[in-house]
């Protein structure tokens, strides 16, 4: 049985950021402004959910490693629009001028 | 402050088997990162990443239960012997909680032993522990000689551990059989 409960405030983040265009996990990180390790669970749980898929791509410098690109799947797409369309309807007037994130989350889903 | 290259190194260390793939990709990131500071708190959150994943497997999840667990009996031990010490209202709470203090150091040590060894343990060791322990304990219900400690509390510290040994010896059995080395083969 698997728990379905709001995502996280970072979970939006992420979506809102993937829903524009595919990145790499740096690329997101300096997007979403992230720590590695608040980022790296979330790609983990929304790929394990099937939201999200990792392309390995090669690398453009050689002696470079293959990198992972994340995009979201059809799924995840439908997914973020309610997760994202959620997050801009809880969040309060006051709360949009305040904080940043339901701010930045609001051009998405409109 | 270990370097980031030895942070990935216990990063792919503690990461289940099954994550592995996921620890390349941030191995692949990290590569991408200049900034030696930003590359440092990048492998640290590698880390902290692996340490979670780890602590969502059953394996990691039964310690965190046995440990939280021996942990709070503890605490609450060391309350009740600070309580009935300081007051001494009730003389009974120190003889109490030193026994469960007893029982809990006892949980904790063979949770451990169980957790870390359990499938190289022998058997026979576990089983001769276990008597020895019961014997004594069983000396010490039925003698009062010695006067150092409560002969209950002794007594009480024996039987729990042999309670414990005699645990270990079912487990240890019991995975003995379940992972025979020619199942462990064949799969």
């Amino acid at each position: 049985m698997t728990r379905t409960r709001a995502p996280s405030k970072s979970t939006c983040l992420v979506l809102s950021e993937l829903s524009k265009q595919a990145l790499y996990g740096y690329a997101l990180m300096k997007a979403t402004n992230l720590k590695s390790g608040t980022l790296y669970p979330i790609l983990i749980r929304l790929t394990e959910r099937g939201f999200l898929e990792a392309n390995w791509e090669a690398p453009k410098d050689p002696g470079r490693p293959p990198r992972q690109r994340y995009q979201l799947t059809i799924k995840g797409r439908s997914y973020a629009k309610e997760a994202l369309a959620s997050q801009a309807s809880k969040s309060s007037p006051k709360s949009l001028a305040n904080d940043a994130v339901p701010s930045k989350l609001k051009g998405v889903t409109q | 402050m270990p370097s980031p290259d030895r942070w990935l190194q216990w990063a792919v260390n503690i990461m289940p088997k099954e994550k592995q793939k996921w620890l390349v990709s941030m191995m692949a990131e990290c590569e991408q990162v200049s900034n030696p500071v930003e590359r440092q708190l990048f492998a640290i959150g590698c880390f902290k990443v692996a340490i979670l994943e780890w602590a969502r497997t059953r394996k990691g999840l039964n310690y965190i239960a046995r440990a939280g667990s021996a942990f709070i009996l503890m605490a609450g031990c060391c309350m009740g012997v600070y309580v009935a010490t300081k007051s001494g209202a009730w003389p009974d709470a120190i003889y109490i909680s030193k026994i469960i203090t007893g029982l809990c150091v006892f949980y904790m040590a063979g949770s451990a032993l169980i957790l870390v060894s359990i499938k190289g343990l022998k058997i026979y060791a576990a089983a001769g522990f276990s008597a020895a322990m019961m014997g004594f304990g069983y000396c010490r219900l039925i003698s009062s000689r010695l006067e150092s400690l409560p002969t209950d509390y002794l007594a009480a510290l024996c039987l729990e551990a042999a309670g414990l040994m005699i645990g270990l010896f079912f487990a240890a059995i019991y995975f003995n059989l379940l992972y025979s080395p020619g199942v462990d083969d064949a799969q």
